[in-house]
């Protein structure tokens, strides 16, 4: 830089510089003055009324934060540029003839040149130098004097100098001053300032107070008095508070003064006792305050405090029911709750939420204060209008007496109540039915994913594996459907048909699972098998599946059925309370009329729902699609809508009209419906009634048949044995002589048996078998040799009437009966050893004896029936082959007949399985018969002959039976019109018991069995000896006979 | 056709009835008259017989002067009115006819028998059904349609029809005075109340369309459940609409039916006589069984025969029996058939007259002649019955269940079911096995192969699945439902040209599917074939209204 221009600059600075401290001395001292100003005059506030006070503080406030923004922080953060501060100097310096302001830019010009303003370089040198030379001459105090800053500091000491004084008069002046200016509130409130001179006096009492409570009346408390209190107040909200106190120094006006706000003037009394009352409403404190003889206001410094006691919720606790609960329609649920305040219970309340609104019930309401109570209460649900079906949530609800602050409300835990519906629990089995159906069919998917897999890798298929998965599924399902039947028993809207199906297709479904696990073993070898049994499952799986859809199906249209009668009942009532109206004009009617339509709209909505829910693939047959078309549910909408605005407008005869109206349509909607659903379980149940009939009549005829071919054969038969009994009369009377003595061994045996006893020693070798062991270890083995023994005089008549083969039948079963006894008999004396000894160890002996000559016999007659075929003339034999082929012609109707009896199970799979298993075990008594026919044995060929007759006359009763349940089920509108199941029943021949012994449909006593009175046991054991009255006999021998083969 | 000829004595014989029992003392001017109108009306109902409306209007005008005569008494008005009536419904002209009716009504109430309270709600149903129709014309056909949807038949339905009058005008030697009227009915008891056919009658004779009172009555095709091949019914209904102006009425059904049989697929360019493989399958099985249905049992309606299976066998004969005769004979022995048969001749004499062989020869050769085609018989052909649409049922390629006499009838529906049931749980491949199991039991069942090939489209098996459809559309070709899976079938497989054929024929069995339009815009963009897009995006719009 040019040092001529250097020079300039340098004075301009200093002359800025002069210029900001004096300026800052200005501020500072008018602040100073200002400050002291305001203190003086805040020393006045406490005097002034207070809006006034208020405003001359403010305004006072406002003074002393403008002087210094205004006076000192603004002019110093003015700035001032060089070429201002060089005028101010030639403002001063005249002489100097703008020497220095033209240096000044002319520096900037050499500095940055401008070409617009070409300057000689030398000229601007020349100047510059001019204008440094001229410098000297510059007196900065010319152009910055201060004559301003000693009148500031003239004003300052002003200021000081008159609060000094104030001070000196008033020692705390400026602390009041202060105070009153800066910490006192900045509200209206009157005497605040004379507040805050109070708070410096002394206590005005000796500290020492009376308090006499009134508590609220709900709390039932009675009136409470302390003495000698420091006045600290702790009561109930609401709670009124007497107090009175004694003052030090006599005064003429007192008050109480609450914090945060409120004064209650006191009663003084003799100047010095003072006494009054207040209400405790919220926490704080409160202070005396008072004016003496003397008009001098005295405040004590510090509050006593005011304490509020909590008045705490109530508790209520629900003791019955303890979880949530269902009931029935029209129940009472009974309600026990205990209830407890700590200054009594106002009421309580049943509080519960139905359709989206709380609704309370009142059911207690203190008339007395009461802090405790235990209470039942019966709840009865219909009151309440909770309909089947809806579940609510509910709960106790208490509030306690508090009169003053309000009620406080505490709540027991929240249970709900379902008031059980059948139709929704059907809805719940439906759901579940269905998602069985889903599994079903997953599982057949699964089964048929297998088989794709299976024939498109064989080589690395894993059959055991793949088995195992899906028999885990197969089990699930049969779980589920197990379950589910069970669980439907609990449905009372599901029809038996349902439950008896899900039963039947179980057992089927597990019984073929069984056999696939077992065979799981056998692989890989029997894989063959295993595969075949696969296929029988999984045609099991596609007709259950095909029959259960139906079956959900046509329950689902039995739902829209029974809303549908729902729908007509409501509407029904409705035009008849219409009618009652109109006839008798009852306004209280009315209400009913309403609510009924209410029920009817809800009625209608519930319909249509259910009818959007049906699945779209109903077939044709469950619904009359034409006719639901026709019905035009948009008009019953209108109907509906004319009707509720026909009652809204009190249009009783309108009303009347459309009810009428509404009413033709829904029957005509429910005749269509009914009809179109009607329709299909009589489809199908008169389809399988026919087929069934049908069945009926061929069996009848086969029976026939039958019937037929056993006279023929019995006659050929009878013809022999009439030729064999006039060449060797001797042989049947031998028969009978050795089948009576027979009898005699068995009698002996038995009675042996009965008198043994157990034996006191025994117990050495197994101590702890008790005696009651003996007998029920004899008493199956008695009852099978006692039977044994009463069968012997039907073998008896047998031979007489020369029927032979029957009579060889029943020695062989005899043969088996003896066979299987002895074991038994050995194992129960080595077991027992029963006393007496030397007769229990003859007894063995004797079954061996009574063994023996049953074989006899049977040889015997065996050796007869060879001489007695030989007697047959070619004629007979003739006869017999020709009877052996009729034999096979009603084997091979029989056997179609089974074909259509399976083919109808398949189609209706809760048809009874003994007709099944009848006919199948018929034809194949047939079979046999026909065996023997050809062999020319007409003995032979009886027995299988009246088998097979047996067989299909059981098929036949079963199939009755059958069809008579299916027709039963056939009333139009109840629900499933297909037929019953006849259930397990039927299945129980040919499971359990040990063949040989008589004991297939007994009961074998337990060892308790043998527990009852000695005397009943041997009733029974002398009723058995002396065997059946004589009109049982045949029947009992039929008995047998049935039950052996 | 299908043309019923008892109907057309229905008139005269109902204003006979109407009018005959009516006591009358007339003056003689009276008198006069009254059997002056009576001779016009006779007049008027032949000429209306015969389709000659010229001359029926001409005598309606007669007997309108006539009533309004001074001599003219209510009963001369009444007939007046009645045969104007009468007059103006033969010209479809429901709205006039139905006034006039109501006059009749209202002069002669004593006369109001219900025969014409039938005829009049007829009329006052198709005159509200028309109210609001829409007319298009062609050089020689106006189609009549209600608005909305049925719209989309127009430009189809003209243009087979007017690729059929060259072709079928020149080869019949007749041609038509006026325009031919076509009138689409919506619905089938539009159809019903227009021609009087139950639904019965439609399923045992496939009628869905009638040639009557010089118009076509015609069922929209989306009446029907898959539609069916509307451009062939009514170039069939126009055959007949010839052979009526040639012979009147002095031609046997047999003949009539195996005329209009044999020139239907004329106007594709196609040979005359040409019958679908089920036609065929069953006229072989019938000649092997002689279990063919008489000349006489098809008098006087296909409709009233017994079942679909011999509606579509009298149809497959008496075409075959046209085929052989012209096929034997020549041409001309045709004409020369119905020239004679003019004379009011039995036809049986008609036919020894032409071909020189008595009847029983002649059929005994015809019966040869079939066996000598050896057309084949095809174990588990079934006959299609047509499905009329129930109200509120979905038509198209909705699926069709299976029902409960479908399971009675066959336990392969059984599988079906499952088949269905299984498919909608999205378990394809299992569905696809059950589906098979049923194809082994009824190998040809169309509903099957449908639902096999939607299945196998499912599982992305398109060769499959085209394999399966292809079957079905051999077999069964009016089923609009077979064509637009195999659109999709080959859509899947990538040959797009294909799918195109498949889609357009079903359109013109079934032109109500939006889908289908859809999926052709789609694969017009694709193989960019412009000039189709336009046009079948105005026919979307169209469809979907």
């Amino acid at each position: 830089m040019n040092a001529s221009l250097a020079i300039v600059r340098r004075k301009v600075a200093d002359l800025r510089r002069r210029i900001f401290w004096i300026q800052a001395g200005q501020g500072l001292s008018l602040l100073g003055g200002a400050l002291g100003l305001v203190l003086l005059l805040a020393g006045a506030l406490p005097w002034l009324p207070a809006p006034l006070g208020l405003i001359a503080r403010l305004l006072l406030l406002l003074a002393l934060a403008a002087v210094p923004a205004l006076f000192l922080v603004r002019p110093l953060l003015q700035s001032k540029s060089d070429d201002h501060l060089a005028l101010l100097i030639e403002s001063a310096h005249p002489e100097l003839k703008n020497a220095l302001i033209n240096a000044i830019q002319l520096g900037r010009e050499q500095e940055a040149p401008d070409p617009r303003h070409p300057f000689s370089a030398v000229f601007l040198d020349k100047h510059l130098e001019h204008a440094a030379s001229l410098i000297p001459q510059v007196a900065l105090d010319r152009a910055a004097p201060l004559h301003r800053l000693k009148q500031r500091f003239l004003f300052l000491a002003i200021a000081a100098l008159a609060l000094a004084l104030a001070q000196a008069v008033a020692p705390k002046f400026l602390a009041r001053s202060f105070s009153a200016l800066v910490l006192a509130d900045f509200s209206l409130g009157a005497g605040k300032s004379k507040t805050s001179l109070a708070r410096t006096a002394e206590p005005l009492t000796a500290g020492e107070f009376s308090l006499r409570y009134h508590y609220p009346a709900y709390t039932g408390r009675k009136v409470q008095t302390v003495e000698h209190s420091n006045g600290a107040i702790t009561a109930l909200k609401g709670a009124q508070v007497e107090l009175a106190t004694e003052v030090l120094e006599e005064v003429r006006e007192a008050n109480a003064v609450l914090e945060p706000g409120g004064k209650i003037p006191l009663r003084v009394e003799g100047g010095h006792r003072l006494s009054g009352q207040l209400t405790v409403m919220a926490p704080g404190a409160y202070y005396l305050e008072a004016f003496d003889r003397k008009g001098r206001f005295h405040a004590e410094p510090r509050g006593r405090p005011i304490l509020v006691e909590e008045d705490l919720y109530p508790e209520v606790t629900l003791e019955q029911p303890v979880a949530d609960l269902e009931v029935s329609p029209g129940d009472s649920v009974e309600i026990i709750y205990r209830a407890s305040d700590d200054f009594g219970l106002g009421a309580a309340f049943l509080v519960f939420r139905l359709k989206d609104a709380e609704q309370r019930r009142e059911i207690f309401r203190a008339e007395v204060p009461t802090r405790e109570r235990r209470a039942r209460f019966p709840w009865r649900v219909e009151e309440d209008e909770i309909q089947p079906g809806e579940t609510v949530a509910f709960f106790i609800e208490v509030e306690d007496n508090d009169n003053v602050s309000g009620p406080k409300a505490s709540r027991s835990q929240t249970l709900s109540l379902s008031v059980f519906s059948p139709r929704k629990r059907h809805e719940q089995m439906l759901a579940r039915q269905e998602q069985l159906l889903e599994q079903m069919l997953g599982h057949l998917g699964d089964h048929l994913d297998d088989e794709i897999v299976r024939q498109r890798a064989w080589a690395n298929y894993n059959l055991a594996q793949a088995e195992t998965a899906l028999l885990t599924s197969g089990r699930a399902v049969q779980t589920d459907l197990e379950k589910l039947a069970l669980d439907l028993e609990e449905d009372i809207l599901t029809e038996e048909l349902v439950r008896s199906t899900l039963t039947g297709m179980a057992r089927t479904f597990g019984a073929l699972l069984d056999q696939r696990e077992a065979n799981l073993a056998q692989l890989p070898a029997a894989a063959g098998w295993q595969l075949a049994l696969r296929e029988q499952l999984l045609r099991e799986v596609e007709n259950d599946v095909i029959f259960f859809d139906k079956l959900i199906k046509k329950q689902r249209i039995d739902q829209i059925l029974a809303q549908s009668r729902d729908l007509y009942a409501a509407q029904a009532e409705l035009a008849d309370l219409l009618q009652r109206y109109q006839q008798s004009g009852d306004p209280a009617l009315w209400e009913e009329i309403r609510k009924k339509m209410a029920e009817v709209e809800a009625a209608y909505q519930a319909l249509l729902e259910r009818m959007a829910q049906m699945p779209r693939e109903m077939p044709e047959e469950f619904v009359n699609a034409e006719a639901l078309q026709n019905l035009k549910f948009k008009d019953f909408a209108s109907q509906m809508a004319e009707l509720k605005k026909a009652l809204s407008a009190g249009d009783a005869q309108a009303a009347m009209e459309l009810a009428n109206q509404f009413l033709a349509s829904l029957n005509a909607m429910m005749s269509a419906m009914e009809e179109g659903a009607g329709g299909y379980g009589d489809a199908i149940s008169a389809e399988a009634l026919r087929r069934m009939g049908a069945m009926q009549d061929e069996l009848t005829q086969l029976e026939k048949a039958e019937q037929k071919l056993i006279e023929q054969t019995e006659a050929l038969e009878k013809q022999a044995l009439k030729r064999d009994q006039t060449s060797s009369p001797g042989l049947t009377q031998r028969l009978i002589e050795k089948t009576e003595q027979l009898e005699q061994r068995l009698a002996e045996l038995n009675d042996d048996l009965l008198k043994l006893r157990p034996s006191p020693q025994s117990p050495a070798a197994k101590p702890a078998a008790p005696p009651q062991d003996f007998y029920a270890q004899r008493l199956p083995l008695y009852n099978q040799l006692h039977a044994l023994q009463n069968e012997l005089p039907y073998r008896k008549q047998e031979l007489q009437a020369q029927e032979l083969e029957k009579a060889l039948e029943g020695f062989r079963r005899h043969e088996q009966t003896l066979d299987q006894a002895q074991p038994m008999l050995k194992d129960f004396l080595e077991r027992q050893k029963p006393a007496p000894q030397d007769q229990s160890q003859a007894l063995p002996g004797q079954c061996q004896a009574a063994g023996d000559l049953n074989r006899e016999i049977i040889r015997e007659l065996l050796s007869r029936k060879q001489a007695l075929a030989k007697r047959l003339s070619p004629e007979e034999r003739a006869r017999l082959q020709a009877l052996a082929q009729d034999q096979d012609q009603v084997k091979d109707r029989t056997q179609r007949l089974l074909d259509d009896f399976q083919s109808l199970s398949q189609d209706v799979p809760g048809l009874p399985s003994e007709i099944e298993q009848n006919l199948d075990q018929g034809q194949a008594y047939m079979r046999d018969a026909s065996g023997e026919l050809s062999l020319e044995d007409p003995g032979r060929a009886l027995v299988p002959e009246r088998e097979a007759k047996q067989r299909l006359s059981q098929a036949r009763q079963a199939l009755e039976n059958a069809a008579q349940e299916m027709a039963k089920g056939m009333k139009p509108g109840l629900g499933m019109p297909f037929p019953m199941a006849i259930g397990a029943a039927g299945r129980r021949g040919g499971e359990g018991g040990r063949r040989g012994l008589f004991n297939r449909d007994f009961e074998l006593p337990s060892q308790n069995a043998y527990q009852v009175p000695r005397a009943f046991r041997q009733d029974i054991l002398d009723a058995m000896k002396d065997g059946s009255p004589d009109e049982y006999k045949d029947l009992n021998r039929d008995y047998y006979e049935r039950l052996v083969r | 056709m299908k043309r019923d000829k008892r109907l057309a004595f229905i008139p005269l014989a109902l204003f006979l009835a109407v009018t005959g029992a009516a006591p009358a003392q007339p003056t003689s001017d009276q008198a006069a008259l009254s059997q002056q109108v009576s001779a016009w009306m006779a007049e008027g109902y032949d000429a209306l017989e015969r389709w000659d409306y010229a001359q029926a209007e001409e005598i309606a005008r007669k007997l309108e002067t006539a009533a309004a005569s001074a001599a003219a008494d209510t009963k001369i008005q009444a007939k007046a009115a009645y045969f104007h009536g009468r007059f103006q419904f033969y010209t479809a002209d429901y709205e006039a006819s139905r006034p006039a009716l109501e006059r009749y009504q209202e002069l002669d109430p004593g006369n109001v028998h219900p025969e014409f309270t039938d005829f009049l709600a007829q009329v006052r149903f198709l005159a509200d059904l028309w109210k609001d129709r829409l007319e298009f014309k062609s050089e020689h056909f106006i189609i009549r349609v209600k608005p909305g949807k049925d719209r989309i038949l127009v430009e189809p339905a003209l243009e087979a029809l007017e690729r059929a009058w060259p072709v079928l005008t020149r080869e019949l030697r007749v041609t038509p005075p006026g325009p031919i009227l076509v009138e689409f009915y919506p619905d089938f008891p539009a159809f019903s109340q227009a021609t009087g056919l139950s639904e019965q009658d439609v399923k045992t004779s496939g009628t869905i369309a009638v040639c009557k009172y010089r118009r076509f009555i015609v069922t929209s095709p989306k009446a029907l459940v898959q539609g069916y091949d509307f451009q062939n019914s009514i170039c069939h209904e126009f055959v007949h609409h010839l052979i009526y102006l040639r012979n009147g009425k002095h031609c046997p059904i047999w003949l009539h039916e195996g005329i209009a049989k044999y020139y239907e697929p004329r106007w594709r360019g196609e040979p005359g006589g040409t019958l679908p493989l089920t036609s065929l399958s069953l006229l072989a099985a019938a000649v092997r069984t002689d279990q063919l249905i008489s000349f006489e049992r098809m008098h006087p309606s296909f409709a009233k025969l017994d079942s679909p299976q011999q509606g579509q066998l009298a149809f497959a004969q008496v075409t075959s029996t046209v085929d052989y005769l012209i096929r034997t004979y020549g041409q001309e022995s045709l004409f020369r058939l119905l020239d004679e048969l003019k004379k009011d001749t039995d036809y049986r004499q008609a036919l020894q007259w032409v071909t020189g062989k008595p009847f029983p020869q002649f059929y005994a050769g015809w019966k040869e002649f079939v066996r000598q085609e050896h057309f084949q018989e095809i174990p588990g052909l079934e006959v299609v019955e047509l499905d009329i649409k129930k109200p509120g049922e979905p038509g198209g390629e909705d699926e069709d269940q299976v029902s409960e006499a479908d399971l009675k009838e066959n336990e392969a529906w059984k599988f079906v079911r499952l088949g269905d049931l299984l498919r909608d749980r999205n378990r394809v491949a299992p569905a696809l096995v059950e589906y098979e199991k049923a194809r082994s039991l009824m190998p040809l069942n169309v509903r099957l192969l449908n639902k096999l090939g939607l299945a196998y489209i499912l599982a992305q098996d398109y060769d499959q699945a085209v394999a399966r459809l292809d079957l079905a559309r051999t077999y069964y070709p009016g089923m609009a439902d077979t064509n637009v899976k195999l659109g999709q079938a080959y859509t899947g497989k990538g040959d797009l040209n294909r799918a195109i054929e498949s889609y357009e024929q079903s359109l013109t069995i079934n032109p109500f599917n939006p889908f289908v339009y859809e999926n052709l815009i789609r694969l017009y963009e694709k193989t960019r074939q412009t000039d189709k897009l336009e046009q079948t995006r105005k026919r979307l719009a169209l469809v979907q209204g």
